[in-house]
């Protein structure tokens, strides 16, 4: 869902869209100098078909620090470099979780309102 | 009655593991085991693609080590287009080499200043609130600061070879796709500081200075920790320089004496067998002349250095020499030592970098090798973790019909076994009662072989950590979570 989403956003002029495929502690440099973050990933229960949830910075503590929460990327980033964006995150729903290739169509469909939503969400913090 | 303690998952690794400790009435340690739950099977979901797509899509294994998956598959494409080792041209080989070194360095500073460092900075008894990356970067904010420039310099080099900081497309069959131009090479070696290879080198030196010292005050602990004899296996140059790209497979034994050496790996079937145990989806490699019992070996960084006569740069060399004078030139069998080795390998890493950005040939225009196809390709490298092999089969119709992937983790399965062994009999044995210092001084045995489980099972998702004390009967007393 992620790649999907950047390249999708990509052509998009007001954004910087960059795919990940776990967050790390190198984000925090990421986000420090952005106005707005959001992480958009597929989620297993969320509503269908997005939601966009702000989050605040977290000393978020996980069984690893090699995949981060978008909060602990928060957290790490105020104590790092003493700031930190407004964020967000970008919940799509998502159906089939096994090794494969290609969405679902439940997720080609949520995956296209997603981008609706981002659109609505670029219109309103342009305002 | 008897009781078991689980912990599940171990914290600040790559991937999902369980712990299991049995004790009988008496307190003492019947059994432990590390176990690994998830299955992914990469190994059979290949099957049926296109050869070329191997190096693209095996790498997906995993977030923190793709550039070694991606350069292994590739090594064994080579040989499966035609192209032997050493058949590459100079572009193509150095363009690989820079990108593996890359990954090296920024994968070694990420295990060191984000995984092990809260553990030498707090210790094993601190509050797990601070006992991580958050607390480095409360107490020790430089610290924290050069891990993550470290990491993102390794990162940009590995963009700039492989196309993508992650899951990148550089390594094809027979070569690379893309050089690297002189503005690129500079822009590497003269931005300004911190982020350039000279000042890089410099972090890896203080980085290997704060460990030294740190070693010197406390002696006691990282010596006798989880320390035990072992086997140790990698790659080594022919002439038996430390050589993380390719080479030829050595063994020694915990003395030092060679029981395999100057191996093709094409044939590492001949000498490696991998044992399959019911109550973990990892695998227990081992060599077959040594057998199963016996045969079991460290790969990584302790190992190499074990393994390897010389270091080939000359910042690392000097203190490879350290090393190994500590020993009296043997074997080191010293778990924490690996943190060592690491950072030694850390400092390497930024000098062959910074030698290789210097060379022209990675701005050539020759990129593609070319040869008689084969139906079979092996592909051993030194990832950060350790020796990782890999091995394919094609079809008439150049479709994947076999796939065998030997990871790092697996390799190390055994010793991160007799690593959780060794604290389970010398710190949680006999004790009235369980300590969350005690369960993590199990976790710092498992981490200092920065093991990613995610390979290692070709696991996907979340994991969550759980720890169970079970009684002889196989009732839970006791369960803690992380």
């Amino acid at each position: 869902m992620g790649p999907r989403l950047a390249e999708a956003l990509e052509g998009e002029g007001r954004i910087r869209a960059e795919f990940r495929y776990q967050l790390g502690v190198e984000d925090a440099l990421a986000v420090r100098d952005c106005d707005v973050v959001v992480f958009a990933d597929a989620s297993r229960t969320e509503e269908a078909p997005a939601s966009l949830i702000p989050i605040e910075p977290e000393a978020a503590l996980t069984f690893t620090t090699h995949a981060l929460a978008p909060a602990a990327v928060l957290g790490l980033c105020r104590e790092l470099y003493g700031r930190t964006p407004r964020a967000y995150l970008l919940a799509v729903r998502g159906y089939d979780w096994e090794v494969g290739e290609g969405l679902s169509e439940g997720a080609e469909r949520n995956l296209a309102a997603s981008l609706a939503l981002v659109e609505e969400f670029l219109s309103k913090i342009s305002e | 009655m008897g009781h078991k303690i689980t912990i599940e998952p171990v914290t600040r690794i790559e991937g999902h593991g369980k712990v299991t400790v049995q004790l009988d009435d008496a307190g003492k340690v019947t059994q432990s085991r590390f176990h690994v739950v998830e299955f992914r099977g990469f190994e059979r979901f290949v099957q049926g693609r296109p050869y070329w797509e191997a190096p693209v899509l095996v790498e997906r294994l995993c977030g923190i080590c793709p550039v070694s998956h991606h350069l292994a598959a590739a090594k064994a494409m080579d040989v499966i287009v035609g192209v032997r080792p050493g058949g590459l041209t100079p572009t193509a080989e150095k363009m690989r080499r820079l990108m593996h070194y890359g990954q090296m360095f920024q994968s070694h500073a990420l295990h060191f200043f984000h995984l092990a460092s809260p553990d030498l900075l707090f210790g094993a008894d601190a509050d797990p609130a601070i006992r991580n990356v958050i607390g480095v970067v409360l107490k020790h904010k430089d610290l924290a600061v050069q891990g993550v420039l470290m990491r993102k310099f390794g990162q940009e080099l590995i963009q700039a070879t492989a196309g993508k900081k992650i899951h990148g497309t550089g390594a094809i069959p027979g070569g690379i796709n893309k050089n690297l131009t002189l503005e690129e090479r500079r822009a590497f070696l003269d931005a300004p500081d911190p982020m350039n290879a000279a000042k890089m080198v410099s972090w890896a030196q203080a980085a290997l200075d704060f460990f030294k010292d740190y070693h010197a005050k406390n002696r006691g602990l990282i010596d006798g920790f989880a320390a035990f004899p072992s086997n140790h296996l990698s790659l080594v140059r022919k002439d038996g320089a430390l050589d993380f790209y390719h080479g030829v497979l050595r063994a020694v034994d915990a003395g030092g004496k060679r029981v395999l050496d100057d191996v093709d790996y094409a044939d590492y079937l001949d000498h490696i067998g991998e044992e399959v145990k019911s109550w973990s989806y990892m695998k227990f490699p081992y060599l077959r002349s040594l057998g199963k019992e016996n045969g079991w070996y460290r790969v990584g960084p302790l190992a190499r250095l074990n393994t390897c006569d010389f270091i080939p740069s000359p910042l690392a060399q000097k203190e490879y020499e350290v090393f190994r004078k500590y020993t009296k030139g043997k074997p080191n069998n010293m778990t924490l030592h690996t943190h060592w080795a690491r950072l030694i390998e850390l400092l390497h890493s930024g000098e062959v970098i910074q030698s290789l950005l210097e060379d022209d040939d990675l701005s050539g225009t020759d990129l593609v090798a070319k040869g008689k196809k084969a139906k079979e390709g092996v592909g051993l490298i030194e990832a950060p973790r350790g020796t990782l092999f890999h091995h394919y089969r094609i079809d008439g119709d150049d479709r994947i019909t076999m796939a065998n992937l030997i990871v790092s983790t697996t390799n190390n399965n055994e010793p991160m076994n007799r690593a959780v062994h060794w604290v389970a009999k010398n710190v949680l044995e006999n004790k009235p009662e369980i300590t969350e210092g005690m369960l993590n001084r199990v976790e710092i045995a498992i981490r200092a072989y920065d093991p990613c489980l995610s390979c290692a099972t070709h696991a996907l998702g979340a994991m969550p950590l759980t720890v169970e004390l079970v009684d002889a009967a196989g009732r839970t007393i006791e369960a803690r979570s992380r």
